[in-house]
Parts: structure tokens; sequence; C-alpha cells
């Protein structure tokens, strides 16, 4: 490899670098404008459709606005009341939950008690696996603090998504153009080029992780409630969410459910039950839905995807680990692209060349 | 860059005299078959680009991602030769389009271009293309058939030079 090209390299990776490492600092800032785009290009199929059917733009964009936005209000007025109803069924039953859920702690305690390296572990941390009623008391009310910021951080971000969301489908064609034209003749096909296939390869991303979250919500609700476990419906789309980060969402999933077990006092076969639903949906998220709406949109070796949740779990949290797989699936088109445009061999300066022929006009 | 540049609105809200742009596509042959309707939706695709006198386009070898239509200026077509020459093949000015096979494959640049003096370019670009045949077939279609006429046409006619 030529030292330009190793330079080269070099430059773009820290600079890459340092805008990924501000990404993942500030990804709150960028949150409400990543869903919008991710939104945005969920509704741009359907913008497109409206238009090849005579609609102008600004109707299409009012009439696909109005569907979605709307439709989500009319369903949150009767899905907030259920909601509400679950909630003061689970307030209603959160004595007995405590009280199955420190029963359970306790015959954790037990069995840590039991064996040696138990009890030292016991002597130096009792605390966290003794559900005393000043422990939980502490745990409400350090949530019931944060409760007032959570509040308001949705509230901005539910009202920056459908506003940005809007100015997206209307005017990303503007601004993408607008931004294309900002850069110089000498990269501009370079840049075109890179943009298409990003474009490309986040659509495969997308419809990847809609597709699979679809199908394991689904597949997992139908599991647990046919083995009778509470609450499927939400159980499931969690696992089904959580599948979407590699190897140790399908845990967590797992983890959920067993919650939910505990807390309703479910006997010790729900558990084996639950182990069996989610080893079966695993096996058919592994060998039809992966490798059928997957394979395009990542392309790395399973250690690579191991090593980067871990990274993105470092860095950024469960929101890390949802993005670094995306991330680099894009960062390997921008950096192959940016690749193949600085190793290109050196040409002769064209002006120097010798003219040797006459002209033939048109 | 004028200072200017830096507050001006780089996202204009539309084109500026879009029937001046579309009476422009009748004159160039690629859009010719195409309704006025179909034009302005070509239109909204192509990518306006300026360049300087003697500022290189693209280079034989570049990869090709599309083909350009002069909007205005002039530009010189070349040939380079390994042995450090190069040969000047055409000159073309407003309504001439060049770079059309690389909107059907993905080969390399087969030749120079050059504007030779200040030119405005309107690109079309391959991928713009096929997203234009997903979302309109008809158009697509329409497009396709008249470049490949028209690449069929510039093959025979080298053909026939060549006798």
């Amino acid at each position: 490899m030529r030292q330009k090209t190793v330079l080269g390299l070099a430059v773009f990776g820290t600079c890459y670098s340092l805008l990924l490492v501000c990404f993942f600092l500030f990804w709150k800032l960028f949150a409400p404008f990543l869903v919008s785009y991710v939104l945005f290009f969920a509704f741009k199929p359907f913008l497109q459709f409206l238009e090849n059917r005579g609609v102008s733009h600004l109707t299409a964009v009012l009439l696909i606005f109005i569907s979605v936005f709307g439709g989500l209000g009319v369903f949150l007025l009767f899905f907030i009341p259920a909601v509400y109803n679950e909630f003061l069924h689970i307030n209603s039953n959160l004595e007995t939950y405590t009280v199955s859920f420190s029963s359970f702690l306790l015959s954790i305690r037990d069995t840590v008690t039991s064996s040696t390296s138990g009890s030292f572990l016991l002597r130096h941390g009792s605390n966290l696996i003794t559900p005393t009623p000043e422990n939980v008391g502490g745990i409400v009310h350090a949530v019931a603090q944060k409760i007032p910021s959570l509040v308001s951080s949705f509230l901005l971000f539910i009202s920056v998504v459908p506003f940005a969301t809007f100015f997206f489908l209307l005017d990303a064609r503007r601004i993408e153009r607008g931004l294309i034209r900002l850069v110089p003749n000498r990269y501009f096909e370079v840049v075109l080029d890179l943009l298409y296939n990003l474009e490309l390869q986040f659509g495969y991303i997308l419809r990847g992780m809609l597709f699979s979250v679809t199908i394991v919500s689904l597949l997992s609700s139908l599991g647990l409630w046919m083995i009778g476990l509470d609450y499927p419906l939400i159980i499931g789309v969690f696992a089904g969410i959580s599948n979407l980060i590699p190897y140790a969402g399908p845990v967590v999933g797992v983890l959920g459910a067993f919650a939910v077990a505990v807390m309703t006092g479910d006997p010790g076969s729900m558990y084996v039950s639950i182990l069996v639903v989610f080893f079966l949906v695993q096996i058919l998220d592994n060998t039809v839905i992966q490798p059928l709406v997957m394979s395009k949109s990542t392309n790395l070796h399973p250690m690579a995807v191991l090593l980067l949740v871990l990274i993105g779990s470092a860095m950024g949290g469960v929101t890390g680990m949802f993005l670094a797989v995306p991330v680099v699936s894009l960062s390997s088109i921008i950096f192959r692209i940016v690749y193949s445009e600085i190793s290109r061999p050196p040409r002769p300066d064209f002006f120097q060349l010798k003219e040797v022929q006459a002209v033939r006009h048109s | 860059m004028e200072l200017a540049a830096l507050w001006k609105n780089p996202f204009p809200a539309s084109v500026p005299s879009e029937k001046m742009e579309v009476s422009f596509l009748s004159s160039v042959t690629v859009f010719t078959p195409l309704t006025d309707r179909q034009k302005r939706k070509v239109l909204s695709i192509l990518h306006t680009r300026t360049f300087e006198p003697g500022e290189i386009i693209f280079r034989k070898g570049d990869p090709g991602v599309g083909m350009y239509v002069i909007r205005s200026g002039q530009v010189d077509v070349y040939n380079e030769y390994p042995d450090f020459t190069k040969t000047r093949i055409i000159s073309l000015s407003s309504g001439d389009f060049f770079g059309e096979i690389a909107l059907l494959n993905d080969s390399p640049r087969s030749a120079t271009v050059v504007a030779t003096v200040g030119s405005t370019l309107l690109g079309l670009f391959r991928h713009d293309l096929l997203s234009l045949m997903d979302s309109d077939p008809v158009l697509g279609m329409k497009l396709v058939y008249r470049l490949a006429q028209i690449v069929s046409e510039r093959l025979r006619l080298t053909n026939c030079s060549g006798d």
C-alpha cells in the first residue's frame, strides 16, 4: 500500500472516529432527528406512490402526515385507557408481586449462603439481595424523583419527532440536493455514489429490523400466550425489540418473561416452558428470519458483531448496543468507497499530455 | 467562495423558470419522446453543476455514475493514451450530452471531458434512473429505450467510420 494511501486512510479514519464519538456522546440531541429520518424513510414509498398517481407533493405529504399521526392519536386515545387499566391492575396486585419477588430473592440468598464463595459475597453485598421495605422504598423514591425529567424529555421528544418528520417529508429532496450542490465538482460523483449506497444499505437495515421485530414479537407473544404466561403481548413486543441487540437481546427477552413469571407466582414448570418458547423462536429467527432479511444488511463475522455490541454498550449503553452493528455496517460502505478513491494509482497531469490529432467538430 | 454564500439559503424553494428548463429538455435528443409532465419529473432528478473554463469534468478511467447534458457552454472530449498523448475526439455544446454509457453499466469512463468555457451541465445519474424505473416504470422504460437507441446508433456510426 502506498504511503499516501495509508496517510489518507489514517486522516480519514481519525476524523470519522471523532465524528462517531461525538454522535455517541450527544446521541440524545440527534435521537429525535434520527427517529424522524427513520419515519421519513418508512413513509417515502407511500409518498412516491401518491405522487406517481398525480397527487401534488404537498397534498401527498399532508395526507401521509394526517393519516399516520392522526391515526396514532386516535390509537392512543383508545390505548391509553387500556394501559391505565393495566397499571391499575398491576397496582392492585403490587403487594402480591412484591411478596413473590422478595421470596424469590430470599430463596436465591439462601442458595448463595449455602455455598462457600456465596458467604463471601453476602458479607460484602448483602444489601443488594435483602429486599427490606426500606430498600424497596429507596428504589421507588429514586424512580419517582426521575419521573418529571423523564416526562419532560419524552414530551420534547414526541413534539420534535412529528415536526421534523413533516419537514423531512416536505423538503428532504431539496435539503439533499442543496447539500450535494455544496460538494466541489472534483468529489461530486464520489459523494453521490456514496450517498446512494448508504441510502440503499440503510433501507436494507431498516426493513430487516422492522421485519425481525414484527415476526419475533408475534411469535414470542403467541408462544407465551399458549403456555399461559400473563401479559404475553407486552413481553412479546419487549422480546422482539430487545432481539435487535445481537446475542444479549434474546437473554433480555427471557429475563423479562421470567420476571413476569416470578411476580405472578407461576410454578417452576412455567420457566421451562418460557425457555422452550424462546428457544423455538430463536431457532426460527436464526435459521429463517435473519438469513432472509439481514443477509444484505450486515456481512460481519459473529466475533466482530459480539465485539461491536460490547463496544457499543461501553460507549452508549443500550442505545449503543442497538446502533453498533448498523453504524459499522454503514461505516464499512463509507470506508470501501473512500479507500477505492484514495488508493487509485497516480495519473499523469492531463494538461501535460501531448495532443496529437486534429479536432472533429459535432 | 463568496462571503454572501454563507447566509444565502442553500435550499431554494423552487427551480427557477421550470418552463424554460422543460422547453430546453425538449431540445435534447434523449428526452424528446417524453411528455411535459414526464420532463418535469426528469427535471426533478437532474443535478445542476457549473464548471470553470479548463476544469476537468471527469477523466478516462474514473468510476462513472451517470451522464451530463450541456445546458450552456462548451466541452471537449479527449482520449488518453499510455504514451502520454491525448486526442481531442469531439467538441460538444448546448443541448449535447455525454457519458451515457455510465447510465447503463458501471464500467469506468472511456474518455476525458474538459470544459473549454464556463459551462452549466445537468447530470442524470444511474441510481436516480433506477429509482425512477421503480417509481414510474413507464417513464423509466421510455428513457432507457431512448438511451439504448442512442447508444446503438452511436455504435453503428463508430463501426461505419472504421470501415
